[in-house]
């Protein structure tokens, strides 16, 4: 690689953020391959060659005192001192980075000495890593990565039915966990943007969300119906069964059905149901083979 | 305490940093991998400490205002998972202590 592709003028808003926005340490290796200066330059040859590396630092417990670069290991085999030790020949004073320092001063070095990589120090002077272009073009792309997804996720809204103003209803299916709590999210954005207090935006966003979770994690899918109303929100998740068998032992806090896949995103502790009811003024669940209704009432005065 | 003096205090990575990054004062920690424990919780402006990488640890954040994330166990954080908390603006950050670990630490922090 003969330098890093980013010029003034060329690169995009949003690389150019990504990169103002990163440090030498955000980028760098930290685990670091060295030598002493008593190793001999055919063993240090060997390091490289097994760790795929072009430059390899020499220190003294964390101080690093020179460098051995492939180059040097190339002349030594020319000239046939490759039996030698590395403190006979390696690079004195080698130029470093400074692990607090912004990218872009990162990539200006390797523009302006052409080296392959550079070792970084601590501001107590101790080597703490080593950057090369390849490790700064592959944090890069993991940025790009997440922006482009961010960017995606935006434009990706839950399946919402409108049902005029004050009414919403959100379909759910049956094991999303990708998707299952982005209609409590909507429904927070919503009722936080009506100006509601709070302490009353998370009782019902909580509601809210164990209720659409219980749909999506123990069901074959349904609905999360969302209604405002002048004194009070309504919050009505219906499903397609299978049904709860024994609603009386399902409000006890701790009883779950959860499978270990349930538990691996983080629920399936039995409190769901139980964390409605407390978060809520009126709760009520009927259910049947057919499906559960759970119809949630939190009482509210906008603008309180 | 501050977030911030809480993040560097434990070396923390930081996975996303969000807008209020330096103004959000921590009062405590709810370490736990059960999302319903967290949304029992009454607590304000807590740190959520988990094992746990789901997009559901973040959602989770989202709905209780919880002050920001802390992955513990150096756990791999998928981009997706970063990027959801780039969504929603809340602070992520990672570390290589233990939950055990981190809660002895921020208990004593705040």
């Amino acid at each position: 690689m003969k330098y890093i592709p980013l010029t003034a003028g060329r690169t995009s808003v949003i690389v150019s953020e990504i990169i103002l926005k990163l440090k030498v340490r955000d980028v760098m290796q930290k685990e670091l391959i060295t030598a002493t200066e008593d190793i001999s330059l055919k063993t240090i040859q060997g390091i490289m060659k097994k760790s795929g590396i072009t430059g390899l630092p020499i220190v003294t417990g964390n101080t690093i005192i020179g460098i051995i670069s492939m180059d040097d290991i190339i002349n030594a085999l020319d000239n046939r001192y490759i039996d030698e030790l590395a403190g006979q020949h390696m690079s004195v004073e080698p130029v470093t980075l400074e692990d607090d320092m912004p990218l872009t001063i990162a990539i200006s070095y390797f523009d302006k000495y052409k080296f392959g990589r550079f070792p970084v120090l601590n501001k107590n002077n101790e080597l703490v890593g080593m950057v090369s272009q390849g490790d700064i073009l592959s944090r890069l792309l993991y940025e790009i990565t997440l922006e482009v997804k961010a960017l995606e996720d935006k434009y990706e809204k839950p399946h919402e039915i409108e049902m005029g103003s004050s009414s919403k209803t959100y379909v759910l299916k049956s094991h999303d966990f990708e998707n299952a709590g982005k209609a409590s999210s909507e429904i927070k954005k919503y009722m936080k943007k009506r100006g509601i207090n709070s302490q009353l935006l998370r009782r019902i966003a909580v509601a809210s969300y164990e209720l659409e979770i219980n749909v999506v994690v123990h069901s074959m899918g349904g609905t999360l119906i969302f209604n405002t109303e002048k004194e009070y929100i309504e919050i009505i998740a219906k499903d397609n069964g299978p049904g709860i068998e024994d609603i009386d032992t399902a409000l006890k806090d701790g009883f779950t059905t959860a499978t270990d896949k349930i538990r691996a995103h983080g629920f399936g502790a039995g409190m769901g149901l139980t964390n409605v009811q407390r978060v809520t003024d009126k709760f009520e669940i009927k259910s049947s083979s057919e499906g559960t209704i759970a119809h949630a009432i939190i009482n509210i005065n906008f603008g309180s | 305490m501050e977030l911030s003096k809480i993040a560097e205090s434990m070396n923390c990575s930081i996975l996303n940093k969000s807008q209020n990054y330096y103004e959000i004062d921590i009062s405590g920690a709810v370490v736990t991998n059960m999302m319903s424990n967290v949304l029992a919780s009454d607590h304000d402006n807590f740190l959520l400490v988990t094992k746990l990488v789901s997009a559901q640890v973040i959602r989770t954040a989202d709905i209780v205002s919880a002050g920001a994330v802390l992955i513990t166990d150096s756990t791999d954080i998928p981009p997706e998972i970063v990027a959801l908390a780039r969504e929603f603006d809340i602070t992520l950050l990672n570390t290589v202590l233990s939950a055990t670990e981190s809660r002895k630490i921020i208990d004593k922090l705040v």
